[in-house]
């Protein structure tokens, strides 16, 4: 990796102050719901909108702002709203002493493969025993509305597991298994990843999904090493720049998005079946959060203008709405922890924008399977719903004759009455959150039923 | 000769008072139509103003169908945003409730009918309500006018740094379904002349 050696030790320190509060201050007292809630667990990338659709954004009311008796509880992956991981207290770990030839002098350190993400616990129903978080949308939700038997009385919990993932047959029958019913999947909208750099960049106009293939697997070093840099067959490419070393930002492996930049270009590459170590083999990448402009912006401007990483595009639009806040992690140290006192600190609120970085092909739309595409791939923003839910004749809000999947998320009433996702609230709420409203329902066969 | 004329007199005069009588009646329930004087069977402290529907045309709506889509083209309100907000980007949402017997209007189930749009003029509220908006019928499917058919269609300010003033007194405007057909109880009497020029 491109880290410089003498200070990787040095940043795995910084990277533990920067989580340290997360460690000590994901309070998790987070709103308990009533039995007759419907909540919702799961992916980090679409817990913004989910968080939209149930309470709003700015001036746009969302289900609950009705004041209904019963809400649309939709918690977030990692405890954290910008769905930022949490570890655990660094300072509990052995240190080491650098004597100067390894580290600085005196100065202690901690090994990174030591650290250990948080497992942080939540109370998914009032007053009930707390669980660890469902989090991310394979392992919190679609396995984990699967695994939501009740056991011991612990379960029984989950209305909607939140995921970009696809129920398989398989998925489908152990859901039978441990439910005693099979699942509907419902997509409220269209997500798309893209590749970012900074705004500033060597990189060209495009990037073919052959040659993120081929940078991100390591044959492909510099910028140079693209066949027909500096010509009109790769446009936007500088020749001055061909010398340049290209710096590959790759994501944690239990990053959503990681395993939609996998999916997407074993999509593209036709050729070859594409498997997460092939795209993490480049000497020169350097792993960072995903979904983070600072995982460009924060790198040293040399390192800033080859760096290129995979990038949501709702997120990028989102982080132009000034929704996301700056935090101060990085101002701080271990033995001085910072943080944004709320209301108090100047600054306390700063905007995180999309400032500093940009995507590439940012309009493109649909996907395209060759490798010669700009590289490019949708991803689905799916409810996972209990079968049982669907057709469930117990209404759910006092008065109304609608269950909570009629009124939410997919009413099978052709005629009747849209549910909230496809209300004009509904859809616009979604595009707040920076993704495409796109309609579909999947039935517990696993085929599309609507449109 | 008053024995033949008196009669006369008698008639014409019978035929005034029938006509004075029969434009009173009308009047009467014109009245009672748009200004309410029929009882609406619930108070809601927070309604602080009346809604008035109006065409695309620039018409009074006052009844329709059940299925009509939109069931009015425009709400206007009359209740301006107040004045410790900051008016930029102010916007409104129409709202429809479900009034039950006896429930406070506060605890009324209901939906959003409309997405937030962005009023011209903050001092008049109003907002677009568009062909993909539930019907009439759609609120009464999911949400059975049980009490004496009535409906119950609030307007609610936001702005983006306060959000929906869900809190904030709204204006309100209570329609009554009765088969395939609703009709305006209690609304307001704005003109509808110019509606489209208050939503943004």
């Amino acid at each position: 990796m491109l880290r410089r050696k003498t200070t990787g030790a040095a940043l795995v320190a910084l990277a533990t102050a920067s989580t340290l509060a997360l460690a000590h201050s994901p309070a998790e007292a987070d709103f308990s719901p009533q039995p007759q809630d419907v909540v919702s667990t799961g992916s980090d990338i679409i817990q913004n909108s989910f968080n939209f659709l149930a309470d709003g954004y700015g001036a746009l009311p969302g289900y609950n702002t009705a004041g209904n008796r019963y809400r649309f509880v939709n918690f977030d992956s990692s405890g954290d709203a910008q769905g930022r991981s949490a570890f655990t207290d660094p300072r509990l770990l052995n240190t080491i002493t650098g004597n100067g030839t390894v580290g600085e002098n005196g100065v202690k350190y901690i090994k990174q493969s030591d650290l250990r993400l948080l497992n942080p616990a939540i109370s998914l129903r009032a007053g009930a025993p707390l669980v660890v978080r469902p989090s991310g949308g394979g392992a919190g939700g679609r396995d984990a509305i699967i695994a939501d038997k009740v056991d011991a009385g612990i379960g029984g919990w989950i209305d909607i597991g939140r995921s970009p993932n696809s129920l398989s047959t398989p998925n489908q029958n152990l859901a039978q298994t441990n439910l005693g019913t099979k699942l509907f999947t419902v997509q409220v909208a269209t997500d798309r990843q893209l590749i970012a750099t900074a705004t500033t960049t060597n990189a060209p106009t495009a990037l073919t999904a052959d040659q993120i293939y081929k940078i991100y697997k390591g044959e492909y070093d510099t910028w140079g090493d693209i066949p027909g840099w500096g010509t009109g067959t790769v446009p936007g490419s500088d020749p001055a720049k061909a010398g340049e070393t290209i710096i590959p930002i790759i994501l944690p492996t239990d990053a959503g998005m990681w395993s939609i930049f996998v999916t997407n270009v074993d999509k593209q590459i036709t050729s070859a079946t594409v498997v997460s170590s092939d795209l993490r083999a480049n000497p020169n990448r350097i792993e960072a959060q995903q979904n983070d402009p600072t995982s460009i912006t924060a790198l040293p401007p040399g390192q800033q203008a080859n760096a290129i990483m995979p990038f949501p595009r709702g997120r990028y639009n989102l982080l132009g709405t000034g929704y996301y806040t700056q935090t101060k992690e990085f101002t701080g140290s271990l033995a001085t922890p910072v943080t944004n006192l709320y209301n108090t600190d100047a600054g306390h609120r700063t905007a995180a924008g999309n400032n500093g970085i940009k995507l590439l092909d940012f309009a493109s739309t649909g996907d395209v399977a060759d490798p010669a595409a700009p590289y490019g791939g949708n991803f689905p923003y799916n409810a996972f719903i209990r079968a049982t839910d669907v057709t469930s004749n117990t209404a759910w809000q006092p008065g109304s004759t609608l269950n909570w999947v009629e009124a939410l998320f997919y009413n099978p009433d052709p005629d009747g009455p849209l549910p909230f996702v496809r209300s004009a609230a509904g859809i616009a709420l979604l595009e707040a959150a920076g993704v495409t409203p796109d309609y579909r329902v999947y039935d517990t066969s696993n085929a599309q039923i609507f449109p | 000769m008053t024995t033949t004329t008196a009669p006369r007199l008698t008639r014409a005069r019978l035929l005034a008072a029938g006509l004075a009588v029969g434009v009173v009646v009308v009047a009467v329930v014109v009245v009672l139509r748009v200004t309410g004087e029929r009882t609406v069977p619930y108070e809601d402290a927070r309604s602080a103003g009346l809604l008035t529907l109006c065409s695309a045309d620039g018409k009074p709506v006052v009844e329709g169908k059940v299925d009509d889509r939109p069931f009015a083209a425009f709400a206007l309100g009359e209740t301006g945003l107040p004045p410790e907000y900051d008016s930029a980007g102010t916007v409104a949402t129409l709202f429809a409730y479900q009034p039950r017997e006896g429930i406070d209007a506060g605890e009324f189930s209901g939906v959003p009918l409309t997405a937030a749009g962005l009023v011209a003029d903050p001092a008049k509220p109003a907002v677009a309500i568009a062909e993909n908006v539930w019907s009439v019928a759609d609120f009464t499917t999911a949400f059975p006018a049980t009490l004496d058919g009535y409906v119950q269609l609030r307007l609610v300010l936001g702005t983006p740094g306060a959000g929906t003033l869900t809190e904030n007194p709204y204006d309100a405007a209570d329609i009554r379904v009765d088969g395939d057909s609703w009709e305006l109880v209690r609304g307001g009497s704005a003109s509808c002349t110019g509606a489209a020029d208050l939503v943004s």
